[in-house]
């Protein structure tokens, strides 16, 4: 019989497994597609094929090897064992499986999983070294950060390229729009695919105000992203917006939702978890109305 | 719980040092193969052979090296100076320092990378194995409630300013600049019928993307870097090559295929899409 769900504070290890559960069928998912993607060669080698060459890992049996690692580790982590060597070893397979994959052309924009490991690893390390660090809270907050960077950084890039006139190329932004959807007439040869593009970006020339306002709102979102860190009901809210965000970027742009928006919403709002305690609610006041 | 801690100290060490070795091994190798012949020549013959050079980048890379091997020693041995833990933080910033500005004139992505990484690890072990005053002060400062909760983000926004596409790095760029044209690719059969992409073939437009930038750098390279671009024709005819030899398994009922570069621009507010045909492949 499984057992009843008591803490439903947001750093109670209940709240941190179901983040984890999330975590891990999302990078399992995310890897097995980059896994079965990938080839040996390595086109544009970036990162750390730069500087070594993994393809052995690669082949067939290399990747038999990787898929098998990757579940052992995943069930460890799930299980909470050895966590400082597991979250190195996630970190670690991460950064290899996905260089080789951004060195074969193809961008998944996997970047983030590399990272939150990393920090996982860095709290549990600090947690072993020092009994009084809170573990509880900093796990899940050292990974926040990292969200938060990450979505700050996307803000910066585009203040970076194109100044703050960014918001005002809606005119160009609809050549983007009609690119995304030629991309999936080019590819899977869906001629309404190009259609919508086209009708989609005809609309965003007589909405230009509009699309100014969207694009304004988004890169405000980016940039102060780490605004979420203060607390937990900013980032609820934040949660909200930046998923609100890339719903939008789905309906105009067809792009649908990448790896970051997944990972963002199971750190910011941890759905599982809420799920979880809605149920023992839900259930506590059948029982009591009986 | 002492003898573990000690354990875990000297595994720390064991291992910090095997991965310092491996990076002046890496360095090593990468250095000699790129620009060795700076630690061999003279200011003179280099200006000879590179005329911009100037000699602080001459000095900073043959302070390079030893920079780091002082570092190492500091960090790692810390046989010299173990209460003064201050000695270790002007090389540490110097050698950042250098590793920056030459990844800033030279563009050594990989070196810088790994130069990087390796001192974060020294870093983090100095504090935590050979100090006990810095071990109680990193702790105050990791559990600080304001610096905790900011540190990592500050720290992970200036890896991605300064490694750019050094995966677990990045600049985020999606979408960060609208161009005045883009264009895709598109693949027809003789008679002018779309051939889809992944109906025949193992990828998308993406890796289409990242080979006609390979192509184009290795025929730049292969013509001594005497050519600033590609003709279109020789590009057309390497992407159909590429395009045919990575296909899925299975039949290709077509004899010939051609490739088109598609480019979108914008006319009078309206998308305009032109067609250009890049090559033709005979596939039988």
């Amino acid at each position: 019989m499984s057992k009843p769900i008591t803490d439903t504070s947001a750093n109670s290890g209940t709240a941190w497994f179901f983040i984890k559960l999330s975590l891990l069928i999302f990078w399992l998912g995310n890897m097995a597609v980059m896994l079965t993607q990938v080839s040996p060669a390595a086109l544009l080698p970036v990162g750390f094929n730069k500087l070594v060459h993994l393809s052995f890992l690669f082949t067939t049996p290399g990747k038999v090897s990787i898929a098998i690692l990757l579940f052992t580790l995943s069930m460890l982590y799930l299980l909470e064992k050895s966590m400082r060597y597991v979250l190195i070893g996630q970190f670690l397979l991460s950064v290899i499986i996905i260089s080789q994959h951004e060195s074969s052309g193809m961008f998944h924009h996997a970047t983030v999983f590399s990272p939150l490991f990393a920090v996982q690893a860095i709290a549990y390390w600090q947690s072993h070294r020092n009994h009084e660090f809170n573990l509880a809270h900093f796990r899940t907050q050292y990974s926040i950060q990292i969200i938060a960077a990450t979505y700050t950084l996307a803000g910066i890039s585009k203040l970076t390229a194109s100044g703050l006139d960014w918001v005002n190329s809606g005119n160009y932004f609809a050549l983007q729009v009609i690119k995304n959807y030629s991309f999936i007439y080019f590819g899977e040869g869906d001629k309404q695919a190009l259609s919508q593009g086209y009708a989609i970006a005809g609309s965003m020339f007589q909405h230009a105000h509009l699309i100014q306002l969207l694009l304004a709102g988004s890169l405000f979102l980016e940039l102060f992203c780490f605004t979420a860190l203060i607390s937990h009901r900013v980032r609820v809210l934040y949660a909200i917006a930046l998923v609100a965000m890339h719903t939008g970027i789905l309906i105009v742009m067809g792009i649908p939702f990448g790896v970051i928006a997944p990972v963002m919403i199971i750190f910011f709002l941890n759905p599982l978890f809420f799920i979880a305690t809605c149920a023992v609610k839900v259930r506590s006041f059948i029982l009591k109305s009986i | 719980m002492i003898y573990r801690k000690e354990f875990t100290g000297k595994i720390l060490k064991v291992v910090l040092t095997l991965s310092i070795v491996v990076w002046l091994l890496l360095q090593a190798y990468n250095f000699f193969n790129t620009v060795g012949f700076f630690f061999v020549s003279s200011h003179s013959q280099i200006t000879a052979w590179y005329p911009n050079t100037h000699w602080l980048i001459f000095i900073a890379l043959i302070l390079y090296f030893p920079l780091t091997y002082a570092t190492w020693l500091l960090a790692i041995v810390h046989f010299r100076f173990p209460d003064k833990s201050w000695y270790y933080w002007p090389l540490l910033i110097l050698q950042s320092a250098l590793v920056i500005w030459l990844q800033y004139q030279y563009g050594f992505y990989a070196v810088s990378a790994f130069a990087l990484l390796f001192t974060l690890p020294l870093v983090t072990g100095r504090i935590i194995n050979f100090s006990r005053k810095t071990i109680h002060s990193a702790y105050h400062f990791a559990n600080g409630k304001f610096i905790g909760s900011i540190f990592l983000f500050i720290i992970y926004i200036i890896l991605c300013a300064l490694l750019p596409r050094t995966h677990p790095f990045a600049k985020y760029t999606m979408f960060n600049h609208f161009g005045k044209e883009t264009h895709m690719y598109e693949v027809r059969d003789i008679n002018g019928h779309l051939i889809p992409l992944r109906q025949y073939s193992v990828f998308f437009n993406d890796e289409l993307f990242a080979y006609e930038e390979a192509a184009i750098k290795n025929y730049i390279h292969g013509n001594n870097d005497t050519v600033s671009h590609m003709p279109d024709y020789l590009l057309g005819a390497e992407m159909c090559r590429y395009f045919i030899s990575n296909l899925k398994p299975g039949p290709f009922p077509f004899d010939s295929v051609k490739l088109y570069r598609v480019s979108f621009t914008l006319e009078n507010n309206k998308t305009v899409m032109h067609e250009k045909l890049l090559g033709t492949y005979q596939a039988k």
